[in-house]
């Protein structure tokens, strides 16, 4: 009797120490790191019409269109909430576009000089099921320049959606690729703005005929899974991790090519947002112009100079000690570092942010490692021990019944 | 919040090791308690009965 419950005891607790971790979604973002990193294709129908049209000129402009439709249609039905990408100038004047992945969404015009900020919004709709998103931005870093202030990055999800952080690294080391993306391991997302980039019109671009900048967004994100359920397994279609329709796949566009300049010498007025056209759909929805506010620093040319050898710095940092996604410890060290010294030595001023309130390490927990996922194990061992309490109790009652009964 | 959790599950784990304990610890004593006051009544009933025996079965 005994031997049999020393033996059931130690199947059971083999059982429960064998139980296969829980797959993080870091794991998956990772996976996605591999990928194709030929991206500048001129073939693309994006390049071909910006050629047609936006040829030797001065001013830049930005057209925001749909990337290789046909192969977006080819591949998109299995994933029903694209990422809303708005492209404005700095100073929020501008034609917006959206990306999606299987509709032409706008085709406006913005124009960009040398020097110019682009802000990049992101922003995902409410109710789309996911607690991971991740996206890849593409450009030219001789003619752009990243000059994003991460923590306006970091904070854009984390003030207003608790255990949500987003981040920014490096594609594969490549300085041409931003990949963003933002996670949480306990809360749905629910919608709204996940962050904004910022990037500097490279002096001589505008007589270099313009550049693109890419989005990329993977088929695969991750499903609602709350605390202590596993992570990504399918997408809301089914398909597994590691399916082809999972990779990154190109969905749109903006081409900032040059465009000759209008009777007035100047081109079309910076300062006039362009109005979509009658019947156009609308190009913003779920996106929170009261967070603009709060992310956008305005700062001054110098100041974002400093910022983009700080961001640079940064990423650079960032994707060589944790390949993007994990040492967020080495991240907030690193990160501590470049803000106490661009207070101390650059003059940069960092606007205090939820980050600050939050600390350095306020949204750690929400990346944190598989291992994590170990509490579970230590439920199951206590529930385990109760088992075996009671049954070795049960054990010893019987035991001393028979001997009393003898 | 999964570090939470899992401080908080340690938490449980290691309260639960400690009152399980606590229990079969009570229960191992109070059966030696009962096994003990099982062996005296046994002595009691077997000094009783030999000393009801008569005296020359006792010889």
């Amino acid at each position: 009797m005994k031997k049999r419950f020393i033996k059931l005891a130690i199947i059971i607790f083999t059982i429960s120490i064998t139980i296969p971790p829980k797959i993080n979604i870091s794991a998956e973002v990772n996976k996605n790191l591999v990928g194709d990193q030929n991206w500048v294709n001129n073939e693309t129908p994006i390049s071909k019409l910006g050629a047609l049209v936006e040829k030797s000129t001065r001013v830049l402009s930005a057209n925001v269109m749909n990337h290789n439709v046909a192969n977006s249609r080819a591949l998109t039905p299995s994933f029903d909430v694209a990422p809303i990408v708005e492209i404005s100038r700095n100073d929020g004047g501008g034609v917006y576009g959206s990306p999606k992945y299987d509709s032409y969404v706008e085709n406006g015009t913005q124009y960009y000089r040398d020097g110019d900020i682009i802000r990049v919004k992101i922003s995902l709709p409410a109710g789309h099921g996911s607690t991971g998103y991740s996206n890849v931005i593409k450009y030219d870093s001789s003619k752009l320049q990243l000059v994003s202030d991460f923590n306006a990055i970091r904070s854009s999800i984390g003030k207003n959606y608790t255990g949500w952080d987003a981040y920014a690294a490096y594609y594969s080391g490549d300085k041409n690729c931003i990949r963003h993306y933002a996670v949480s391991q306990s809360q749905e997302y629910q919608g709204g703005q996940v962050a904004t980039l910022y990037f500097r019109v490279r002096t001589g671009t505008e007589t270099e005929g313009g550049t693109n900048m890419v989005f990329e967004f993977p088929m695969f994100q991750s499903t609602t899974k709350l605390a202590g359920d596993e992570y990504p397994i399918k997408n809301h279609r089914g398909y597994n991790a590691g399916d082809p329709s999972t990779e990154y796949m190109t969905v749109g566009s903006v081409s900032i090519q040059s465009k000759k300049p209008s009777n007035n010498g100047i081109g079309t007025n910076p300062s006039q947002p362009e109005k979509p056209g009658p019947g156009k759909p609308s190009i913003t929805p779920g996106i929170n112009t009261d967070k603009e506010k709060v992310i956008n620093e305005n700062f001054t040319p110098e100041q974002l100079e400093k910022i983009a050898e700080i961001s640079s710095k940064y990423l650079y940092s960032l994707d060589r000690l944790s390949n993007g996604i994990y040492g967020l410890d080495e991240y907030d060290s690193i990160l501590k570092d470049l803000r106490s010294k661009g207070n101390t030595s650059s003059g940069v001023r960092y606007k205090k942010s939820s980050f600050d309130n939050k600390g350095i390490m306020g949204s750690k927990n929400s990346i944190s490692s598989g291992s994590s996922n170990y509490y579970m194990l230590f439920l199951l061992l206590s529930i385990l021990v109760v088992i075996m309490t009671l049954s070795y109790d049960y054990y010893e009652d019987r035991k001393l019944k028979e001997k009393l009964e003898d | 919040m999964a570090t939470l959790y899992l401080i908080i599950s340690i938490i449980i784990f290691i309260c639960t090791c400690f009152f399980c304990f606590i229990y079969l610890r009570r229960r191992n004593a109070m059966r030696r308690e009962a096994l003990a006051i099982y062996e005296e009544v046994q002595r009691h009933q077997c000094i009783k009965s030999s000393s009801s025996k008569p005296l020359e079965e006792r010889v």
